[in-house]
């Protein structure tokens, strides 16, 4: 597979009176062609930053800055200017969000939004224009498009807003879509419906997605790959079987015992890990994850480890050996843990 | 509220001192008391106030606006002779709030926290708080006397008019120029924002099309109150500029106790304030779908 996306010590600083922050360090990540890659973390732990840092979408705050390389088929797009980056957004790569209601404007109507988006290739009259339009809303698997399109976001539901934003992403042909918690707000049933449509979109289109989550369901149902980020970094990352089979960094072990899980007894249905993501401010030194992690040891208290590669998965843990092996996210889901293991990689063969 | 405003300005009137008698004999010192009973019996001045207003409603409501004791011919046609130069100077007024107020807020708001921002907010810190005669004289200082580009009274021609629609639309406008400023300021923290910029649309286009049309929704508001103001500011503002118009018409009607005229003019400012604020309710529904939503349901 070759790599539509390479990101390379991504990292992202905020700057004011008070702090000298990095919200995101030293990332790396590929994303191939026609592949679906979710990153998946807890809420505050910078997947949205990183997101926006690749589309140039921060650089207006002049409180922060971006450093490192990302790179779409083989371009830098962090040095572009900002008339050129324009051209990439929404015609090489894409974004949808997490509030679909709040991504819309909500004075104009849909179809209006959507036709700008179709504008900008500055191609054909007005009514192919028109036509194009009412395809891309059919084609989301909006019922009805010559309708809908008149309509305002407030008048459709939360789901009908996403397909709305899935066909604005799409008007121009973008070969990545980066999806942003796309499924947070809906609920259960429109939520896998969207999953679905992002998978046929895949499919035929061969678009490559970034799939941004925090529930590793969502990645098992959907990715190839999965990255794992913590506090600002990438601690885990790995082709979707392996890092569900036996997950190297004991962060991804707790978020797969995390997992809403039906087969379970309620006892054990949902482990959270304990205690919450620290804000930049105050990280802990050494290993961000140490207060939380039930292998931490004297070294992760003071030594940040670097990312290692084990297998097909690269970690950043002092422990990962001992993680992998030990399986620490089964005993963290309670006793006889041996049949919780087993479910993400039958999702995982999904 | 109509009947409210009448009513007030009906007894606030005669409840002030001074007697419509004198005006309409020209003060003559000669005059004998019966004389004076006839002039009140013919004005209906000697009838309880409660009569006097139910006839003043009851010949209102028939368009009826009575004589004047100034003029002595119907109020009406004075009245209808004079809006001319009122209404020309309002809505010069109101356009040129518009413009300043919203041109000068969106970029304010693109420059926001530069040079630009702070000059513009010291110059609608300046423009709202200086009272309407004094930005007159200023102008009028500037302008007329030491530069010398426009007139400093009159009404007819447009030179005539650009000052006094100035005076009055910087009072106005800066209000106008912080509420633009700080409602797109509140629009572009939205998410729909960042959806626009990562669709690649250019900036101008975001914020034209979408930011400031989603901030107009409460300037409007603030318009319409600002419209209140500004008929009262026309007032001052003839006066100052010496030009023609009701505002002119009411300050000389109130000192001279004319009662149907400042009843008349009173009572067609207020219905103007309500019809504006009719049309400022309509042009929500007109850039906000919720609110149309809202009303259809
Ligand atoms: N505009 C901003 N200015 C300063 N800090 C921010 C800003 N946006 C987010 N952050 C901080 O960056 C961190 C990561 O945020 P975010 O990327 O939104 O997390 P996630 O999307 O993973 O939930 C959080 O600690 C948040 O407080
Ligand atoms: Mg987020």
């Amino acid at each position: 597979m070759t790599e539509l996306l390479e990101v390379e010590g991504l990292t992202v600083k905020f700057e004011s009176a008070a702090h000298h922050l990095e919200l995101v360090r030293d990332a790396s990540f590929e994303i191939g062609t026609g592949e679906v890659v979710a990153m998946v973390g807890e809420s505050g732990s910078g997947k949205s930053i990183t997101a926006r840092a690749i589309l140039g979408l921060l650089r207006r705050n002049h409180r922060m800055t971006v450093e490192g390389n990302a790179r779409l088929a083989g371009r830098e797009l962090l040095a572009l200017a900002e008339a050129e980056m324009r051209e990439v957004r929404g015609r090489r790569v894409s974004m949808i969000f997490q509030d679909p209601v709040g991504a819309l404007d909500p004075v104009v109507s849909i179809g209006a939004q959507v036709l700008e988006a179709v504008r900008r290739r500055r191609s054909g009259t007005r009514p192919e224009q028109r036509r194009r339009v009412i395809e891309l809303l059919a084609s989301v698997g909006i019922t009805d498009p010559e309708l809908r399109a008149k309509q305002f976001p407030h008048e459709v539901s939360g789901g009908m807003c996403q397909r709305a934003l899935i066909a604005i992403a799409l008007a121009g042909s973008p070969e990545l879509l980066i999806a942003d918690e796309p499924t947070t707000a809906l609920d259960v049933t429109v939520q896998a419906q969207v999953l679905d449509l992002l998978k046929r979109l895949r499919d035929e289109r061969q678009m490559s997605v970034l799939l941004i989550t925090h529930d590793m369901g969502v990645a098992a149902q959907t990715a190839d790959r999965v990255l794992i980020m913590y506090a600002g970094s990438l601690v885990e990352q790995g082709p979707t079987a392996d890092i569900f089979g036996h997950p190297c960094h004991p962060y991804t072990g707790g978020l797969i015992s995390a997992v809403p899980r039906v087969d379970a007894p309620r006892s054990r249905r949902l482990v959270a890990i304990p205690g919450s993501v620290p804000e930049a401010a105050d990280r802990p030194a050494g290993c961000a994850f140490h207060p939380r992690c039930p292998l931490a040891d004297d070294r992760c208290a003071t030594a940040m480890p670097g990312p290692r590669r084990l297998g097909n998965q690269i970690a950043a843990c002092h422990r990962a050996e001992e993680a992998r092996d030990s399986q620490v996210h089964r005993w963290q889901a309670g006793p006889g843990g041996g049949g919780a293991g087993r479910l993400p990689e039958e999702r995982a063969a999904l | 509220m109509l009947v409210g405003v009448t009513a007030l300005i009906f007894f606030v009137l005669r409840a002030l001192p001074g007697n419509p008698v004198v005006l309409l004999t020209q003060g003559d010192p000669g005059i004998t008391q019966a004389q004076i009973r006839h002039i009140e019996d013919n004005y209906g001045l000697n009838k309880p106030l409660l009569v006097q207003y139910g006839t003043f409603i009851w010949h209102a409501l028939q368009g009826n606006f009575g004589v004047s004791y100034l003029t002595k011919e119907p109020v009406m046609s004075s009245i209808g002779a004079q809006a001319g130069a009122t209404v020309e100077l309002t809505a010069a007024a109101v356009v040129l709030t518009g413009v300043i107020g919203i041109g000068g807020g969106l970029l304010a708001a693109m420059f926001r926290d530069t040079w630009v921002d702070s000059s513009l907010r010291v110059l609608s810190l300046f423009g709202s708080a200086m009272p309407l005669f004094w930005t007159g004289v200023l102008l009028i200082l500037v302008f007329s006397f030491t530069w010398r580009l426009f007139p400093s009274s009159g009404s007819g021609t447009f030179s005539e008019l650009v000052l006094p629609a100035f005076s009055l639309a910087l009072a106005g406008s800066g209000l106008l120029v912080r509420l633009v400023r700080n409602s797109m300021l509140d629009v572009m923290g939205q998410e729909f924002v960042t959806a626009l910029r990562a669709k690649g649309l250019p900036e101008y286009q975001v914020l034209v099309r979408h930011v400031l049309r989603n901030a107009l929704v409460p300037a409007v508001t603030v318009l319409g109150v600002q419209i209140g103001a500004l008929l009262a500011g026309a007032v001052v503002t003839e006066t100052v500029f010496t030009r023609q118009g009701l505002g002119s018409m009411l300050v000389q009607a109130v000192q001279n106790k004319d009662y149907p005229t400042v009843q008349a003019l009173v009572l067609i400012i207020a219905t103007v304030y309500v019809i504006v604020n009719i049309l400022v309710d309509i042009s929500y529904a007109y850039l906000d779908p919720r609110v149309r939503t809202t009303l259809t349901k």
